[in-house]
C-alpha cells in the first residue's frame, strides 16, 4: 500500500484513551466484594478448610467472574446504563470506553475466572461458576430484565449462588447449609432492588426497564416488599435454628429481622412525600447492613472455629 | 494530498491521532493510556504466572519432589 492510498482513509483511526481504572470499574467493585464475602461465608462452613493458598485463589477466581458478569452486564446494557442517572457516568455511556472492548474484556475474565477455578479447586465448583455467569448474563440481563417485573426475583439467583461457589470450590458438593444462605440473598435481593425502585423509579420508566413500581404500582411494590421482608427474617434465622451457626449469630438474626421487618412496615405504611422517600432509602440501605451482619457473623465465628483447630 | 496531509495535521492538533504519511501518530493522551494498560496487563499476566506455579505446588504437595533423576 502506498503512502497516498493509506491516507484515502477518510476516518482517523479509533485509538482508545481507556484506563486501566476505567476497566476495573467495569468489574463493579462494590458488588465483586460482597460477592467474594458471600462465597468466603460458603467456603468457611466446609467441615474442612482448603489450603489457604487454594481457598484464596478459589476466592479470586469467583470474584473475576463476578467481575466478567458486571463487565458483560455494562456491554449488553449501555443503552440502558446511558439514560439512568444512577448508571450514565459507568465507562461506556460516559465514552472512556467501547462496548466492544467491554465485551471482549468481559469474555475473557469469564472464561479465565472459570478455568483457574476449575484448576485450582474442583471443576464443579467451576460450572457452578460458569452456570452463575451464564445465569446472569443471559437469563437476567438479556431475558428477564427488560421483559418482566419479576426480573430481580429470578435473576436474584445469581446473585445468591455465590456462597453455594465458595462450599463447593471447598469440598466438590453442596450441602444443604449452603443452600440455606442461596435461600437467604434470593429472598432478600427483591425487597433490597424494590426499595431502590421506588426511590428510583422514574429513571427505570425513562430507561423502559418494566420495574414492579412502573408496572404494578408503588402500592403493590410496597406489600411485596412486607411479604418477602416476612419470608427472609425467619429465614434468616435459620443457619442458627438449623445448628450449623452460633446463639450469637442466632440473636444477630433475630434482631436484625425485626428491625428489617419494622422498616418494611414503615415502607409499607408511608406512602407519601418525604416520608414515604425516606422509609424507601432506609429500608434499601439497611437490608445492605443486614445481609452483610449475617454473613459477617459467620465468617467470624467459622474463621474463630478453624482458628481453634490449628 | 497536500489538503489530505493538512487534514491529518489538523486531527492531531484537535487531540485525536491522525494518519500521516509516517503512520498513525498518537496523541499523548493515548500513549500514555496505552502505556499504562500495557502495564496492568503485564502486571496481571505475571501475578496470574505466580499465582499458577503456587496452586501447582500445592496441588502436587509432597509429591512434587519424587521424581526420577
Amino acid at each position: 500500500m502506498s503512502d497516498a492510498s493509506y491516507l484515502d482513509d477518510d476516518q482517523a483511526p479509533r485509538i482508545s484513551v481507556a484506563a486501566p481504572s476505567d476497566y476495573f470499574a467495569l468489574l463493579k467493585p462494590r458488588v465483586m466484594s460482597l460477592v467474594i464475602f458471600t462465597a468466603l461465608a460458603g467456603l468457611l462452613l466446609a467441615p474442612a478448610f482448603p489450603h489457604p493458598l487454594i481457598a484464596f485463589a478459589s476466592l479470586l477466581a469467583i470474584a473475576a467472574g463476578a467481575g466478567a458478569s458486571g463487565a458483560l452486564n455494562m456491554w449488553y446494557d449501555a443503552d440502558l446504563d446511558a439514560v439512568m442517572t444512577r448508571t450514565r457516568k459507568r465507562p461506556i455511556p460516559a465514552g472512556r470506553l467501547d462496548a466492544e472492548a467491554a465485551l471482549a474484556f468481559g469474555l475473557v475474565l469469564a472464561t479465565l475466572s472459570v478455568f483457574t477455578l476449575g484448576y485450582a479447586a474442583n471443576w464443579f465448583a467451576a460450572a457452578l461458576l460458569a452456570f452463575t455467569i451464564f445465569f446472569y448474563i443471559v437469563i437476567y440481563t438479556m431475558w428477564l430484565k427488560r421483559s418482566t417485573p419479576l426480573n430481580i426475583v429470578i435473576g436474584g439467583a445469581a446473585g445468591a449462588l455465590p456462597p453455594m461457589v465458595g462450599f463447593a470450590a471447598a469440598t466438590g458438593e453442596v450441602s444443604f447449609a449452603s443452600a440455606i444462605l442461596f435461600a437467604i440473598i434470593f429472598v432478600w435481593t427483591p425487597p433490597h432492588f424494590w426499595s431502590l425502585a421506588l426511590l428510583k423509579s422514574d429513571d427505570y420508566a425513562r430507561a423502559g426497564v418494566p420495574m414492579l413500581p412502573n408496572v404494578a404500582g408503588a402500592g403493590r411494590t410496597r406489600l411485596e416488599i412486607l411479604l418477602y421482608s416476612l419470608v427472609l427474617a425467619p429465614l434468616g434465622v435459620a443457619p442458627w435454628a438449623l445448628g450449623f451457626a452460633s446463639a450469637a449469630y442466632g440473636v444477630v438474626s433475630i434482631g436484625c429481622g425485626l428491625a428489617l421487618v419494622a422498616l418494611a412496615v414503615a415502607v409499607f405504611r408511608k406512602r407519601d412525600g418525604d416520608a414515604a422517600q425516606r422509609a424507601a432509602r432506609r429500608m434499601f440501605f439497611f437490608s445492605i447492613v443486614y445481609l452483610f451482619l449475617l454473613f459477617l457473623v459467620i465468617v467470624v465465628e467459622r474463621t474463630a472455629h478453624f482458628f481453634a483447630l490449628i | 494530498m497536500a489538503t489530505k496531509m493538512n487534514e491529518a495535521a489538523r486531527r492531531t492538533q484537535a487531540g485525536g491521532s491522525a494518519k500521516t504519511a509516517k503512520g498513525v501518530v498518537l496523541t499523548a493522551e493515548q500513549q500514555s493510556s496505552r502505556r499504562a494498560r500495557n502495564v496492568a496487563i503485564g502486571v496481571t499476566i505475571g501475578l496470574l504466572v505466580i499465582l499458577f506455579y503456587a496452586v501447582t505446588v500445592v496441588k502436587f504437595g509432597g509429591a512434587i519432589l519424587n521424581r526420577t533423576i
